[in-house]
């Protein structure tokens, strides 16, 4: 190898050395955000809530409908959790199919927040711990504190979904809210089949639209 | 509004009148011709977990319909178009893949989602008999429980049945104490006992939880979470008239809870009955929107109630 061969890969490890360095110093402060942007999406979510809950009346359904579709969409992994809620049905959508259950799932999570949060009497959302990521997953515990100082505990479990940490599951009382829906969803189309899922889903929307559910 | 669930809260009773309702229902489960039991279920699961939707009529209606359409055929009518939210592409819907594919940056399956990974399936093969029962105690909400809840609340301010609750809580403090011990949950049972030292006295006789200011949380104890604690597994699914839920451990735990309530020992017998009653209902009257908040948003409030009980309860055996 020649001298000028071995300056060049010389100045070559300098300037690689640098370039790491500097792109450790740029993206040290990014990392940093990343490890904290769990809690940040339960914070965003907690404070649409919030407000749907403080300005219930003057909002209505619709209102809060619009307010928590777009929060809840940017902090959900909601075609995630759709398929995960359909267990071994998944496999048996054709893809129309599958289209047509993930736009009424989502309506229907939407729907179902827009319908529940309907009022406020000075409730207060805090989060309490973040802990892992743990086999991909990261728990954010937030706990809603009523006025009589009655807490709920709600563990959020986010993944990393297209470049963002995204909620997957709600654990309340110990219960997946997931595996729940999953039950239900499963039970239903052995039943009634993916056309008996999708009418329920239907008229539980409709239901909430009118005011009959809450 | 507020989305909390006490799977296990709202029917849970303890009393006398608690051990003389399994008694009533025991003997109405044996009255009742199996005709019947079997005219109500159209269960064509395999696995047990299949079952009739349980859904409002209107919503049967539909759902009968679309039985006999295929699968695919699930265009939405006119009627459903204009019924459900004004937009249907909502900001969520639109924001959806195009493709309908989801990216994840890792590429684990569901089995890494913890939560799904280790659900058992829930034995329920009275299904018939609960769904019955499911029903009748969903009557009984609606028509009798929440209307005179409301009633109830209108007349006495929150605090106040708050500190009834508060009240009973205290005197019920030998159900968690004793179970928690035999647990061998020796810190809870001492929490147990701290507490009711506390709150006897500085709580005026147990109406203000003032050792919960001392991080003293009430423990979540009976015998059935001890029989479970001890590895027993909780049996087939029961739903109890007037009581709800439970399963067959914790039906014959509550049945040893109800020796270790003081109140059963109050004289006479139609005191201790009254007084089992209104802590019930003073119970229902302080949490009257958790049995509705699980119900309401659930497609099948049936399985969506057994499975939430009965995760719940092995949530708090494995805590």
């Amino acid at each position: 190898m020649s001298l000028t061969s071995k300056m060049t890969f010389g100045n070559l490890a300098v300037v690689c050395a640098g370039f790491v360095l500097v792109l450790s110093l740029v993206l040290s402060p990014l990392r940093s955000n990343a490890e904290q942007a769990p809690q940040e999406s339960i914070k965003t979510f907690n404070a649409a809530l919030l407000e749907a809950m403080k300005k219930a009346d003057e909002l209505g359904y619709k209102g809060r409908y619009s307010l928590l579709a777009p929060v809840i969409d940017n902090s959900f992994a909601l075609p995630l959790m759709a398929d995960l809620a359909l267990g071994r049905y998944r496999k048996t959508l054709t893809e129309e199919q599958h289209r047509t259950y993930l736009k009424n799932y989502i309506e229907w999570t939407v729907a179902t927040y827009a319908a529940r949060f309907d009022g406020y009497s000075g409730e207060q959302f805090k989060i309490v711990s973040q802990s892992g990521p743990e086999r991909g997953i990261v728990t954010v515990v937030s706990d809603l504190i009523k006025t009589d100082g009655e807490k709920v505990e709600f563990h959020y479990l986010l993944r990393q979904v297209a470049g963002k940490w995204r909620v997957v599951d709600i654990q309340i009382s110990g219960v997946s809210q997931l595996a729940l829906t999953r039950s239900q969803f499963t039970s239903v189309i052995n039943d009634a089949g993916f056309a008996g899922l999708m009418s329920m889903l239907k008229e539980k929307i409709r239901g909430f639209s009118q005011g009959k559910e809450k | 509004m507020a989305q909390c669930h006490r799977y296990d809260g709202f029917w849970a009773c303890r009393g006398r009148e608690k051990i003389l309702l399994l008694a009533i229902t025991l003997l109405l489960f044996l009255l009742i011709p199996p005709a019947l039991a079997d005219n109500l279920s159209t269960d064509k699961g395999r696995d047990g977990l299949a079952a009739v939707p349980q859904v409002s009529d209107d919503v049967k209606g539909d759902a009968a319909s679309d039985d006999t359409a295929e699968a695919g055929s699930d265009e939405p009518s006119s009627k459903e178009e204009s019924a459900t939210h004004a937009n249907d592409r909502t900001p969520t819907t639109e924001a959806l893949p195009s493709d309908g594919k989801i990216e994840t940056d890792s590429q684990e399956g569901e089995e890494e989602l913890p939560g799904l990974e280790e659900e058992k399936p829930v034995h329920d093969p009275l299904q018939p008999w609960n769904r019955l029962m499911f029903h009748f105690n969903d009557k009984l909400y609606y028509w009798v429980m929440k209307p005179a809840a409301k009633g109830y609340n209108a007349v006495l301010p929150e605090p106040v049945r708050t500190s009834v609750g508060n009240f009973f809580n205290n005197v019920t403090m030998p159900v968690r104490f004793v179970s928690s011990l035999l647990a061998g949950r020796v810190k809870a049972a001492g929490i147990e006992l701290a507490r009711f030292a506390i709150n006897t006295t500085a709580g005026l006789g147990g109406l203000f939880d003032i050792a919960k200011q001392y991080h003293l949380e009430r423990q979540e104890s009976d015998l059935g979470l001890t029989f479970g604690r001890y590895g027993i597994g909780e049996g087939i699914y029961i739903v109890w008239p007037f009581l709800g839920p439970s399963s067959l451990r914790d039906t014959v735990g509550t049945v040893g809870d109800g020796f270790l309530d003081p109140v059963n020992y109050v004289r006479p017998e139609q005191d201790a009955i009254a007084i089992g009653a209104y802590e019930y209902f003073n119970y229902a009257a302080l949490h009257i929107n958790d049995y509705e908040d699980l119900v309401k948003s659930a497609v099948e409030p049936y399985i969506a109630l057994r499975n939430a009980y009965i995760e719940h309860r092995r949530s708090l055996i494995n805590k």
